[in-house]
């Protein structure tokens, strides 16, 4: 703990060891996350590096990591995913493709899987910006309630309810495209 | 499907553990953040030895009349605050204070008190540069505590750098130069704050700081230069802004310049400005006969300067760097500045969404689309366009708005100007223009 705050300390001077330590710890996950949250690997990966401009661009203001750094980057990356559906609404769903290329199952398998994470993808594309980050980061991240609340500056009480709302939507999604 | 939690959490945790290699690495974007971070370094390093430069007072007798003023002012906002003691001490608690502070409308009072106090423009532009100083040093501090930079701050930052030039012009010649390069080292040090802070203050707190930025840069540009000919300078300011500044102006927005129209960028102010200025010259100046030749003292002030067609040469620097940040619609097609033609009206197009996008557009996300309402339209006379006026080939910086000399040299009338061929383009500016204009395209 100790090591990142001084870590942190050296990046916030503009040290670029630091900050090369600290991309390439990070940088990863928050990709990981953000193509979780887009479906799309290019766009990922150009979300990611802007992800850590306004890092870097930002750092001196330690109020705003102090708590957290890593809620922090969590919360940049949700705000560039946000700004980037308004600009662009229509999401682009991951390509079956790309989905083959992943895996190296039996074709039938393959298929099959690509189809199913196509639907939950395209209903979860239906739920509002926040249920889908409650459920990328508990179901994606692997945070627990009380990390996620930090991560969205909500209680934990909140967190978990917006999840059980996430949840119910995407079901009643689910049932929706079922029945028609 | 089954709609159960349980499997449902099952089909998310499968999709969401599929995340495909980042197809170009992320070493691009390692490169990316470390050049990043060396300019910011590089600008936070030229920051603070700017702020250090600056608490030098070139003179000592003006020091001495300032600590003079800010004693009597000081005593003044006590009284009037009741008892002395107290209003005192609040008065020298409340330098330190910061927007949204209780005390920070004292320290507001006890400035524009100092401002009305003093009579000598020198004076007055020393006080107005130690307040936009100070406005630069609140913003730092609350971007450095995380908090939000308010409207108000931005908006008086961008008055007091207003009223910087119109001082100077009416101070003592021998006073000028000094003047001005405080106002092009202070302009440099507000712009890289500004420029810290677009990256950090809400939504809707940007149309304000992109004016506070347009008009730092502006004001920049003019006493860079103004710095090559201070006479010039002077003279075309003290004309254009008739009389001896209102010593009361530092209280309300500026009086002796056209407040500037919150919602519209400064290059529509600057237009704005240019209009009133022309329809001036047009109540009082006597007309000039047909023979008068367009031999009109060209002025050294680039504010002026219309955006002309063809290549990024032949701009203003404002409107080099705002087409470098894709802040600006692309050049106008014909001759005309980029204005409508209503320039007093609001500024509907410059929605905070247009703005975030336009700073998208800087940092290269897409191409900076056109706002309709930037289109230059051809209905205002081009015989008033300066642009299609011959210009004397050996001018330093020729302007646009003509502004004739008391004295003599008449204004001519547009519509008796010699013009050109009509065949020929609109004549651009001098290619050299934007040398004498400003500092560089920005970071």
């Amino acid at each position: 703990m100790t090591d990142q705050v001084a870590l942190l300390e050296r990046a916030k001077a503009y040290d670029l060891a630091a900050l090369t330590e600290l991309y390439d710890c990070y940088a990863p996950r928050m990709y990981a996350y953000i193509y979780r949250r887009v479906s799309d690997a290019a766009l990922a990966e150009d979300l990611t590096s802007e992800l850590f401009l306004r890092v870097v661009r930002a750092i001196q203001n330690e109020r705003a990591w102090r708590d957290s750094f890593i809620a922090w980057l969590y919360r940049i990356a949700h705000n560039l995913v946000v700004d980037h559906y308004r600009r662009q609404p229509l999401a682009s769903p991951i390509s079956l493709d790309e989905a083959l290329v992943a895996l190296d199952d039996d074709p039938a398998s393959i298929v099959e899987d690509a189809l199913a994470r196509d639907r939950v993808r395209t209903a979860m594309h239906r739920l509002t910006a926040r249920q889908q980050e409650v459920l990328a980061l508990r179901f994606g991240e692997g945070l627990t309630a009380r990390e996620t609340a930090r991560v969205m500056e909500k209680t934990t009480g909140a967190v978990e309810a917006l999840q059980h709302r996430a949840m119910a939507s995407l079901r009643r999604i689910l049932a929706g495209e079922e029945t028609s | 499907m089954t709609t159960t939690d349980d499997s449902l959490e099952r089909e998310l945790k499968k999709l969401y553990a599929h995340v495909p290699p980042p197809p170009g690495g992320l070493a691009a974007g390692r490169e990316r953040m470390l050049a990043e971070a060396a300019r910011l370094k590089a600008q936070f390093t030229s920051l603070s030895i700017s702020n250090a430069a600056k608490t030098q007072e070139p003179d000592r007798r003006r020091k001495m009349k300032l600590f003079l003023a800010y004693k009597i002012i000081a005593a003044v906002v006590a009284v009037v605050m009741g008892t002395t003691a107290a209003g005192g001490g609040i008065v020298l608690a409340s330098a330190d204070s910061l927007p949204g502070d209780t005390l920070y409308s004292v320290k507001l009072i006890v400035e524009d008190t100092r401002l009305a106090l003093t009579a000598d423009p020198a004076d007055r532009a020393e006080l107005i540069l130690s307040f936009a100083a100070q406005r630069t040093e609140e913003i730092g501090r609350l971007m450095a505590q995380g908090e939000p930079v308010p409207e108000d701050t931005l908006a008086r930052m961008a008055r007091h750098t207003e009223q910087i030039m119109v001082q100077i012009a009416h101070a003592q010649q021998e006073d000028i130069p000094g003047l001005l390069e405080r106002v092009v080292e202070r302009t440099r040090a507000q712009e890289q704050v500004l420029e810290r802070a677009r990256t950090l203050v809400p939504e809707e707190t940007e149309p304000a700081l992109r004016l506070a930025l347009e008009v730092t840069e502006r004001t920049s540009d003019i006493a860079s230069a103004a710095l090559k000919d201070p006479e010039r300078f002077r003279e075309e300011y003290q004309h254009r802004h008739r009389g001896t500044p209102d010593p009361d102006d530092g209280a309300s927005p500026s009086r002796t310049l056209v407040p500037p129209c919150e919602a519209c960028t400064p290059e529509r102010d600057r237009d704005r400005d240019r209009d009133r200025d022309r329809d001036e010259d047009r109540t009082h100046t006597p007309q000039p006969t047909v023979t008068a030749t367009p031999s009109l003292a060209p002025t050294s002030m680039p504010t002026h300067t219309p955006s002309p067609p063809g290549p990024c040469e032949t701009c203003t620097p404002v409107q080099d760097r705002d087409r470098d940040r894709g802040w600006e619609s692309p050049p106008p097609s014909t001759s005309m500045p980029t204005r409508t033609p209503s320039p007093a009206g609001p500024c509907e197009t410059c929605t905070p969404e247009q703005e975030r996008d336009r700073d998208r557009d800087r940092n290269g996300d897409r191409t900076p689309t056109p706002s309709p309402s930037m289109t230059p339209t051809p209905s205002p006379p081009p015989a008033s366009m300066p642009t299609n006026t011959p210009q004397p080939t050996t001018a330093p910086m020729p302007s646009p708005t003509s502004v004739p000399r008391p004295t003599h040299t008449p204004m001519p009338k547009p519509t008796h100007t010699p013009q050109p061929k009509s065949t020929q383009p609109p004549m651009p500016e001098p290619t050299h223009t934007p040398k004498h204009g400003g500092h560089g395209s920005g970071p």
